[in-house]
C-alpha cells in the first residue's frame, strides 16, 4: 500500500516538474525569442538538450536539501500521502498562475507547501511520526530568494557594461549580429542547464525524501529521480510554455540581443552559484532581476513597472497560498 | 490547444528516454533523448532544404 501512495507522490512531483517546464521556459528562452534571435521550436529544442544534462550532473545538490532539511526526511517516507498533498498543492497554484500568464516561482510554492505539510503534522500528530520545521534553514532559503534578483541584476549590469565596449568596435553589421545571436543562444542554454540543476532538485525533493527512507529503488536514486524531473520539465516546456515565454520576452521591456544576453548570463550565473550551496532559488526571480539590472542602465525607462509590480505580488502570494492549500489538503488526507 | 508533429515526437522520445534511463542508467536515457532530437532536427533541416530547392527549380 505504501508503495502505491509513494507512486502518487512521484506523480505529484512530476506534475510540479511539468509546471516548472511550462512556467520557466519563458525565463530561460523568453529573452532570446523576444529578441527574435531564435524561434520557439529552437528554444524548446535547446531546453531538451540542456535540461537533462544539468539534472543528471547536478540535480542532487538541491534535491537532498529540499527533501530532507526543511522538514525531517523520514516524515515523508512514513507519510507519503502528505508529500503528495504538498506537491499537488504547489503544482495546482503554479498551474493557475501560469494560466493567467504570470511567471511565478515554483520554488516558493514548493517550500511554502513543505512548510504547510510540516505544520499540519505538528498540529495533527500521527502515531509513530514526529515533525518539526527547520526554521533556521527556512530563513537561509528565504534570504537566498531575496538575494537572487539583486545578485542577478548586479551580474547582468556588469556583463552588459563589460561587453558593450568590445562590441562597439565591431564595425561589420553581419559579424555583430552573428556574435550577439550566438551569445544569446549560448547564455539561454546555460540558463536551461541551471534549470536542470536547480529546478529539478526542487521538484523532486519530496519524491527523494519518500524514496530515501522506503528503499523503493535500486541503483542511483538521485540520478533516476533527476531524469524523471528533467522529463517532466521538458514535457511542460513542449506542451504549455508559449504564454509565459511571450510575457517574459515582450511584456517586461523590449529586449535587444545584448540585453537578452546580459540578463540570461547574469541569471544563469546566479542560479548556478546558489545551486552549489544547495539553495532552491528561482530562475524567474533571477531572469527578471537580470532584465531589471540591464534596465537600470537605461534609467528604468524600458521596464514595465506595472508588470513588475504584478509579478512581485505573485511572489509574495505564492508561498503563502501554497502553505495554506497544503495545510488544508494535508489535514484532509491525514483524516483518511 | 493543438500540437504540431515535432512536439508529439519529442514527448514520445523523452518518455522512452525516461524508461531507458529508469531500467538501466540515467545517462543512457539522456543519450537516447539527445540522439532523437539531433536526428529529428537534421531530418527537418534536410527537408527544408529540399523544399527550398524545389521551389527555386
Amino acid at each position: 500500500m505504501i508503495e502505491l501512495v509513494a507512486l502518487v507522490a512521484f506523480v505529484a512531483s512530476f506534475y510540479v516538474a511539468w509546471n516548472i517546464g511550462s512556467n520557466n521556459t519563458g525565463n530561460a528562452m523568453g529573452t532570446s525569442v523576444g529578441a527574435n534571435v531564435i524561434s520557439y521550436r529552437m528554444a524548446v529544442t535547446l531546453m531538451i538538450i540542456f535540461i537533462p544534462l544539468g539534472a543528471v550532473l547536478e540535480g542532487s545538490k538541491v534535491m537532498g536539501p529540499v527533501g530532507t532539511q526543511i522538514v525531517p526526511g523520514n516524515l515523508f517516507s512514513s507519510l507519503p500521502k502528505v508529500a503528495a498533498a504538498a506537491m499537488f498543492s504547489a503544482g495546482l497554484w503554479v498551474t493557475i498562475q501560469t494560466k493567467r500568464g504570470y511567471p511565478v516561482s515554483i520554488h516558493q510554492a514548493v517550500i511554502g507547501s513543505l512548510v504547510g505539510a510540516g505544520l499540519a503534522i505538528i498540529l495533527f500528530p500521527q502515531v509513530g511520526t514526529t515533525s518539526h520545521v527547520n526554521w533556521v534553514r527556512l530563513i537561509e532559503i528565504v534570504s537566498a530568494w531575496v538575494a537572487t534578483p539583486f545578485t542577478s541584476a548586479f551580474f547582468a549590469f556588469l556583463i552588459y557594461r563589460a561587453s558593450e565596449a568590445p562590441l562597439r568596435r565591431v564595425k561589420a553589421l553581419e559579424k555583430l549580429n552573428l556574435i550577439l545571436g550566438l551569445s544569446v543562444v549560448l547564455s539561454g542554454c546555460y540558463v536551461a542547464y541551471t534549470m536542470g540543476a536547480n529546478d529539478v532538485g526542487t521538484a523532486m525533493g519530496a519524491a527523494y525524501a519518500v524514496s530515501h527512507g522506503g528503499n523503493l529503488f535500486i541503483g542511483n536514486v538521485e540520478a533516476k529521480l533527476a531524469l524523471l524531473g528533467a522529463v517532466g520539465l521538458i514535457i511542460g516546456s513542449l506542451t504549455y510554455s508559449r504564454k509565459t515565454l511571450e510575457t517574459v520576452g515582450h511584456g517586461i521591456m523590449p529586449l535587444g540581443p545584448l540585453t537578452a544576453f546580459a540578463a540570461q548570463l547574469g541569471a544563469a550565473l546566479t542560479v548556478h552559484l546558489f545551486t552549489q550551496f544547495g539553495f532552491p532559488v528561482s530562475t524567474t526571480e533571477a531572469i527578471i532581476g537580470g532584465i531589471t539590472g540591464v534596465g537600470i542602465i537605461g534609467g528604468m525607462a524600458g521596464v514595465g513597472r506595472g508588470k513588475l509590480r504584478e509579478i512581485v505580488m505573485a511572489w509574495i502570494s505564492t508561498p503563502t497560498i501554497s502553505l495554506i492549500l497544503t495545510f488544508g489538503l494535508a489535514y484532509l488526507v491525514l483524516l483518511v | 490547444m493543438t500540437f504540431e508533429y515535432w512536439q508529439i515526437t519529442y514527448v514520445l522520445a523523452v518518455l522512452i528516454g525516461l524508461l531507458i534511463g529508469w531500467i538501466s542508467d540515467p545517462w543512457f536515457g539522456a543519450a537516447f533523448i539527445w540522439s532523437c532530437v539531433i536526428v529529428v532536427e537534421v531530418l527537418g533541416f534536410q527537408k527544408k532544404k529540399r523544399l527550398e530547392k524545389g521551389r527555386k527549380a
